[in-house]
């Protein structure tokens, strides 16, 4: 049997899911050196025995490596980097993985590099390792209920230790399938702690109830899901559960993005069939990404980067000869909007040569969702008129 | 207008031998063919040809027609044509104007033939190839415009006193002004030329003022130039470190020169 594995990585707190809902387990993010066993603790046994051995527990393992720290762990001094692989190689030692997934709160693109090397650093395959978004393991574990919990609107509410947000996911069969998924982190949150007293009890149903009643409104939707461990009961919040479950169908499930998180591990095991969908969230791309070019006379958009794409990994080159013009035509076809874009990138600083001589290559990327970046470089015409190293490089907000 | 579609490029070029150059894809070797016909040899298309295309850039449709091609003993010009018109670089307005020119060079005399080539070498910057096309392309009918061109590539490769003798030659026998000028011109280049400085005495005040301006101004536009610069620096510096640099520049100049041939 096939061991898919799902993590939930959040400064605060890991979540790893192994398979199925049988084997799940949840602890601090947090890494301490055991002078005892000589080896790496994890979780609530690292701060233990930090406790026990005044030795350093490193935290926020994430903002750490966003900011490239160092700690000094006994005699030896680790970078941000080293101090996750070894987060990782403790967390999935002994497990023989076939599949990882890491989901993340933010996916940006340091950290999901950071997250996929360390794994990769853990001895699993580079093509069974996979970096998503909260977002997506709210799609994987969704779509994998009973299909009349997802015909229309989606909406889940997360709550968990300074963490409140909201989620929705709308499903378009016109075509090929289109999942939209939106997430909305709120300024306000809720201190968990506060909740076994009748007053921060009492606010916090407040909070969240003022919260569905902006976010649901009056719309019909297919299903409503409760996830993050602030509703592992919900006797406290009876003014948000009368404004959600009017007319709605409620489900909760504490460890639901771990859960979609070891869904999508079975994906990429091969075990379940991807979702024959195209996904737009905050790791894919929400707009096509084409390039007007000749081809026998006749004008044609060549895709480069098609919607749906994982940003991250996104990349579309070309290589086409400027004839009679000194820029380049792009095409953004945004999926949630009939109209296509265009986007000329003029070409200064490019040599003047003879026309048609002048060959150019094209590449396209994102540095996030919605920041797509477009390089032209001069590759001249072979040895008949050699490259000037000419580049221009532009960036576009979607 | 518009950016025309590439497809990959060859990891090996070819090399081409009437260009002295590698062509490293589809688009450059239809550049070559369509822009220098003249050059093209009659074997151009041959079966290393077709391998290339089909090795090199996956053009296995194309390769195998030429071979069908060859196979058939049709005639270059329908190899050629087939080339050209799988490149994606030239209009079909394009390629029916090669068709015609390539009829039309097919039916010129050889003389005619030779001195297009010289004039095809001489656009290139290959003045030693346009010398000799030029020299192939003289007949017993000599033609002024012929010798001039011949005078024009002498001129580039410094062979002042060639040029100036055919300058003189084209005046003697057409009085043409353009090569009075030039005579006139290569006076004041190289005052030693006795050839030139006498054809120079028949020069007009008037002409020799319009004249010596331009010449004034060309040489105003050579002193201010890059390469005049780049001199004057390497001159003001340390002496061992002229020494070091005049002779880079000379095995570059060398190589230059070379190159014109």
């Amino acid at each position: 049997m096939s061991v898919c594995i799902g993590i939930v990585l959040d400064d605060d707190k890991t979540t790893i899911c192994q398979n199925d809902e049988s084997s799940l387990e949840t602890f601090p993010t947090a890494l301490c050196w055991d002078k005892q066993t000589q080896s790496w603790q994890l979780g609530a046994q690292a701060k233990e025995r930090a406790l026990a051995d005044g030795g350093m527990v490193v935290e926020q393992l994430l903002q750490f490596r966003k900011k490239k720290g160092t700690a000094t762990v006994g005699t030896q001094r680790y970078s941000a980097q080293q101090l996750l692989n070894c987060f990782f190689e403790k967390l999935l030692s002994g497990k023989e993985a076939d599949s990882v997934v890491v989901s993340l709160r933010t996916p940006e693109r340091v950290l999901m590099q950071a997250v996929r090397s360390a794994v990769e650093e853990a001895g699993i395959a580079p093509e069974r390792i996979q970096v998503t978004s909260h977002s997506e393991s709210f799609v994987e574990y969704v779509l994998a209920q009973d299909r009349t919990l997802s015909n229309q609107t989606v909406g889940m509410f997360e709550l968990s230790e300074h963490c409140l947000c909201y989620y929705e996911m709308k499903l378009t069969r016109t075509g090929r399938r289109r999942i939209d998924v939106s997430v909305q982190p709120q300024k306000e949150t809720i201190e968990l702690e506060t909740l076994k007293t009748d007053a921060g009890a009492k606010a916090a149903d407040e909070l969240l109830a003022n919260l569905a009643e902006r976010m649901l409104g009056k719309r019909g939707f297919s299903a409503i899901f409760l996830c993050g461990v602030g509703f592992s009961e919900v006797d406290f919040a009876a003014s948000f559960m009368a404004v959600i479950c009017s007319r709605r169908r409620v489900c909760a499930e504490v460890n639901l993005l771990a859960l979609g998180a070891a869904l999508r591990a079975q994906v990429l095991a091969g075990v379940h069939e991807a979702l024959d969908a195209t996904i737009i969230c905050d790791t894919t791309v929400r707009a096509g990404i084409g390039l007007k070019v000749i081809v026998n006379e006749k004008e044609q958009v060549l895709p480069l980067i098609a919607a749906g794409d994982a940003w991250f990994s996104a990349e579309g080159c070309a290589e086409a000869i400027l004839d009679g013009q000194d820029y380049v035509e792009l095409t953004v076809s945004p999926v949630d909007q009939m109209r296509r874009m265009n986007v000329r990138v003029t070409l200064e600083g490019f040599p003047k040569r003879p026309n048609r001589t002048t060959k150019l290559r094209i590449c396209t990327s994102f540095s996030d969702a919605n920041r797509l970046q477009i390089r032209v470089e001069d590759r001249g015409f072979g040895e008949l008129f050699p490259a000037s190293g000419a580049v221009v490089n532009e960036e576009l907000r979607l | 207008m518009g950016l025309l579609l590439c497809e990959k490029g060859a990891a090996r070029p070819l090399y081409y031998e009437k260009l002295d150059t590698n062509l490293w894809s589809l688009q450059e070797l239809c550049y070559v063919i369509f822009r220098y016909p003249v050059l093209v040899p009659e074997d151009f298309v041959d079966r290393k040809l077709c391998a290339w295309l089909k090795d090199e850039l996956g053009l296995s449709a194309l390769s195998e027609r030429l071979e069908q091609l060859l196979a058939s003993e049709a005639a270059q010009e329908d190899m050629l044509f087939a080339i050209l018109q799988e490149g994606n670089y030239y209009t079909s307005a394009e390629l029916g104007r090669y068709r015609s020119e390539s009829k039309r060079l097919r039916s010129l005399p050889y003389a005619a033939f030779a001195e297009l080539l010289g004039d095809s070498f001489y656009q290139m910057g290959r003045y030693g190839k346009a010398i000799k096309a030029y020299q192939d392309a003289r007949t017993d009918q000599e033609k002024p415009q012929l010798l001039e061109k011949l005078a024009a590539a002498y001129v580039h490769v410094m062979q002042l006193e060639r040029a100036a003798a055919l300058y003189e030659e084209v005046y003697q026998k057409t009085g043409a002004q353009t090569a009075l000028r030039q005579l006139y011109m290569l006076s004041r280049m190289e005052p030693s030329l006795e050839r030139a400085a006498r054809c120079a005495k028949k020069v007009g005040e008037e002409q020799r003022k319009a004249w010596d301006e331009a010449f004034s101004a060309a040489a105003a536009g050579a002193d201010a130039s890059a390469r005049v610069k780049q001199v004057e620096q390497i001159f003001s510096g340390a002496r061992r470190a002229v020494r070091a640099e005049a002779e880079k520049l000379i095995v570059r100049w060398k190589q230059e020169y070379r190159e014109k041939a």
